[in-house]
């Protein structure tokens, strides 16, 4: 039984995550490189000084006398996204969308003062939300608005999606759809639906909720199946791109589309989950071979073709 | 790729390797066991010399002693006298001890008492310094013709030197053997015969020697007896002078070499010596620090046994932790278990071997219960990171004090053991599981919770084996097997027994498909 689903898994090309770490990360990211993604003011930097488009940045906020400031800095916003600059998973992310009686309204509608975002400012830079309880920094950016088209079928929150791309080749792609459950983030493990996306097209498929597949969200009941990405061609373009931008050979970019300002890359992942191949009901590992067996150097747009021509 | 992949193999190997290699060097050559309940029998032998020394004359007492290069090795040996000048020399048959005084004054006793015990292994050297009688000449023409006549049909009919000294000294003891009576001119005593047979033997060109052996039987006084010893190419023989069967009994530990006395006194008279057995069971492991040949050595330096006892116990404890965090390893790596950090598992498995598993558990689970509410509570209070784990820490040893009182209390003593629970850990643990039940929910703090437990138990058990312990504490080459392990462990590529589940969508389709 058990042996027979080891079988069926490797015949299917599935990826453990003792795999993933010991022939992927392992060996195509080099930890010098990290800090790079880890670090969300160093990605934005370094994305746009290679002309990818990021949320715009409204203030960092290194120590605790800073947020003194704090009030001044949200008197000119009307919505906006505190995040933790080294978080991970999506923790510690409060999205303010507008302002109402004199508090701030969050994506799921309930109010927060203005003392308590400053709590959880403190918070994030004592280290609550950072990898290994480290001291961090609070960032607060441009709210991403999401598509009309994306309305339907997400709850509270801003669809993202993920991609993974092996040395520059953008190998498999999924749509993050939050949902009550998770709290409008779209983190898989909180409770998001990932749905798979034919990588030719740009075509949504069916998705998995908790490893579960799912072909209807479960907030709005709409179908997630069937959904053209728009600018998905520029999607895949930003991915391929973000591999001379960070040198990290296996990596998770997280690119999400704004109402106005189009496509923008979120963040990068050195340690991109696994969900995406249930999501997509395919395993990574026969393209990661396709890939790994690639001796010719390609750039982003050559690798972008390679892709579009050998997978769909 | 395949070279790192073969380094990675050489490594393992050689990790692998040195460890079995240091542990089995251990077991085989140091006779260190495997077991800490293994008990070794152990003989302590008092020889007592005594004599009346002449008035004003210097004395000189010579007391063969064992060799002890063969079937038995020698624990430790002292040698016991009053204002004697004492000396170990080796002529070229025995080993001996000569006490020497200027002026002995009334009835002098002297004491060699020696602790030997019988080696595992019975492994009879070449003997190289053996020397035999040369070829006796009986000047007598009748003795001369008496030995030619007993030696001659038994140079015909025997085939090797097993049989040929056997039936000489069989026939030596023939009442009705003329030539046996003859040589022998009535002295019966094995000695005597031993003597003869030698004579005989060396006649026929079979080198023999005479050896005095000392029965192991616990008694107060035991007699040596004699025998005849010979060197067939490949081992040595003993044959009995009274009836030319071959082989020393068990126990028999030979003594010394020769017709001599086993000792000589000069300037004494009326010298008697008395040799006493007594045996004690004795610890397998304590045997093998003691014994004399591993004093000194390289190995004894290095062994842990040579730590204060203290700090032995500290050992027995700490090198049970590397196996521990493997039991760790494979369960995260192999079957996917979440839980907190690697090692705080292991760290509340120490603190389990204090106060069992059962109350350990449930201890752990009610001090962290407890310290969830209270950061439930800090929440609302909205305080920085470390005051507020200041705080659940300060919490914590109030719960484990009170615990501890309360327990003692209504007499569950049980109870105070809490005190034994690392607090730092007990703090952190439960900073990440309101955190974690925060971010992602209680199900999934409590998975994790659960399985930090589960890791604990498992490790606990293993880690609180006392046979584990005493074998990693006596073979520390093992931990070199660890991490062996733990290199195999850190190269697995395989999925964990978790992804089975977790991917189960992709064996539903496919089933679907069929």
């Amino acid at each position: 039984m058990l042996i027979n689903a080891w079988r069926k898994l490797k015949q299917e090309g599935v990826v453990g995550i003792n795999q993933r770490n010991a022939n992927y990360i392992l060996k195509y990211n080099q930890r010098k490189y990290y800090p790079l993604v880890d670090d969300k003011i160093k990605t934005k930097q370094l994305a746009t000084a290679h002309g990818v488009s990021v949320p715009p940045l409204y203030a960092h906020i290194q120590y605790e006398y800073e947020l003194g400031e704090l009030a001044n800095i949200l008197n000119n916003l009307n919505d906006f996204v505190i995040k933790p600059t080294h978080g991970a998973g999506g923790d510690g992310i409060i999205v303010i969308t507008a302002r109402a009686h004199g508090r701030f309204r969050k994506a799921n509608g309930t109010l927060i003062t203005a003392k308590e975002l400053e709590h959880h400012c403190i918070n994030i830079i004592s280290g609550v939300f950072s990898l290994g309880g480290h001291r961090d920094s609070v960032l607060i950016e441009y709210r991403v608005k999401s598509l009309p088209l994306f309305e339907r079928f997400s709850y509270n929150g801003v669809p993202d999606i993920r991609i993974i791309v092996l040395k520059g080749y953008p190998i498999q792609a999924m749509l993050r759809l939050p949902t009550q459950q998770s709290n409008g983030k779209a983190n898989l493990h909180q409770g998001a639906i990932g749905a798979g996306i034919d990588l030719l097209s740009g075509m949504t498929e069916t998705g998995v909720w908790f490893n579960e597949p799912i072909t209807e969200h479960p907030d709005t009941g709409e179908e997630i199946a069937g959904t053209l990405i728009p600018g998905w061609l520029t999607i895949l373009d930003i991915a391929a791109r973000c591999y001379e931008m960070c040198h990290l050979g296996y990596l998770g970019v997280d690119i999400i589309i704004d109402e106005h300002h189009g496509p923008m890359m979120l963040e990068l992942n050195a340690r991109p989950g696994l969900n995406i191949q249930i999501a997509n009901q395919q395993g990574l590992q026969h393209r990661l071979q396709a890939i790994e067996s690639q001796t010719v150097e390609r750039d982003a747009k050559e690798r972008l073709q390679f892709v579009l021509d050998n997978f769909s | 790729m395949p070279a790192h992949r073969t380094h990675l193999l050489l490594v393992t190997l050689l990790l692998t390797l040195s460890g079995l290699a240091i542990s089995l060097y251990q077991t085989m050559v140091l006779n260190i066991p495997l077991s800490p309940d293994s008990t070794d029998r152990i003989w302590i032998i008092d020889t007592n010399v005594t004599y009346e020394p002449r008035e004003g004359r210097p004395a000189k007492v010579t007391l063969n002693i064992p060799d002890y290069d063969e079937s038995y090795s020698l624990i430790n040996e002292r040698f016991i006298s009053n204002n004697y000048g004492t000396m170990v020399t080796k002529n070229n048959k025995n080993r001996q001890v000569a006490w020497s005084i200027r002026r002995p004054e009334g009835f002098q006793s002297l004491y060699y008492r020696t602790t030997i015990h019988k080696n595992s292994s019975y492994e009879t050297k070449t003997p190289s310094d053996e020397t035999y009688a040369e070829k006796f000449i009986f000047t007598n023409p009748l003795e001369k013709l008496a030995a030619e006549s007993l030696i001659e049909p038994i140079r015909k009919q025997s085939a090797d030197i097993e049989t040929f000294v056997s039936e000489t000294v069989k026939r030596l003891n023939q009442q009705d053997n003329h030539n046996a009576q003859l040589l022998l001119d009535g002295d019966h005593s094995a000695l005597h015969k031993a003597v003869v047979a030698t004579r005989l033997l060396s006649n026929a060109h079979i080198p023999v020697e005479l050896i005095h052996a000392l029965p192991l039987n616990e008694a107060s006084n035991v007699q040596p007896t004699v025998w005849m010893r010979c060197f067939d190419g490949n081992r040595r023989l003993y044959f009995n002078p009274e009836n030319g069967v071959l082989g020393l009994p068990k126990n028999m530990l030979p003594w010394w070499r020769g017709t001599a006395s086993v000792a000589q006194v000069k300037g004494g008279r009326n010298t008697h010596i008395t040799f006493s057995v007594s045996s004690q069971e004795v610890s397998t492991l304590q045997l093998a620090q003691t014994e004399e040949s591993l004093q000194g050595s390289l190995y004894s330096r290095f062994s842990l046994y040579n730590l204060p006892v203290q700090t032995q116990h500290v050992y027995h404890i700490l090198l049970t932790v590397p196996l521990g965090v493997l039991v760790i390893l494979v369960l995260r790596t192999f079957v996917g278990i979440s839980t907190f950090g690697t090692f705080t598992p292991v760290l509340i498995a120490l603190a389990f071997r204090e106060t069992q598993l059962g109350w350990g558990i449930f201890l752990f689970t009610t001090v962290t219960a407890l310290g969830l509410v209270v950061r439930a509570y800090l929440e609302h209070l909205r305080l920085l990171l470390l005051p507020r784990l200041g705080i659940v820490l300060t919490f914590v040893v109030i719960i484990m004090t009170l615990i501890s009182l309360f327990s003692h209390n209504i007499g569950i003593e049980r109870g105070l053991s809490v005190a034994l629970f690392p607090m730092v850990i007990l703090t952190m643990t439960i900073e990440r599981i309101s955190i974690l039940w925060e971010e992602r929910g209680a199900n999934e703090a409590l998975t994790a919770g659960a399985g930090s437990l589960l890791a604990a138990a498992l490790s606990y058990l293993l880690m609180s084996s006392e046979t584990i312990s005493y074998v990693l504490f006596t073979f520390p080459g093992i931990l070199l097997i660890v991490i062996a392990a733990m290199i195999v462990i850190g190269r697995y590529s395989g999925y964990r027994l978790s992804e089975l589940s977790r991917f189960r969508a992709f064996l539903k389709e496919k089933a679907d498909a069929d």
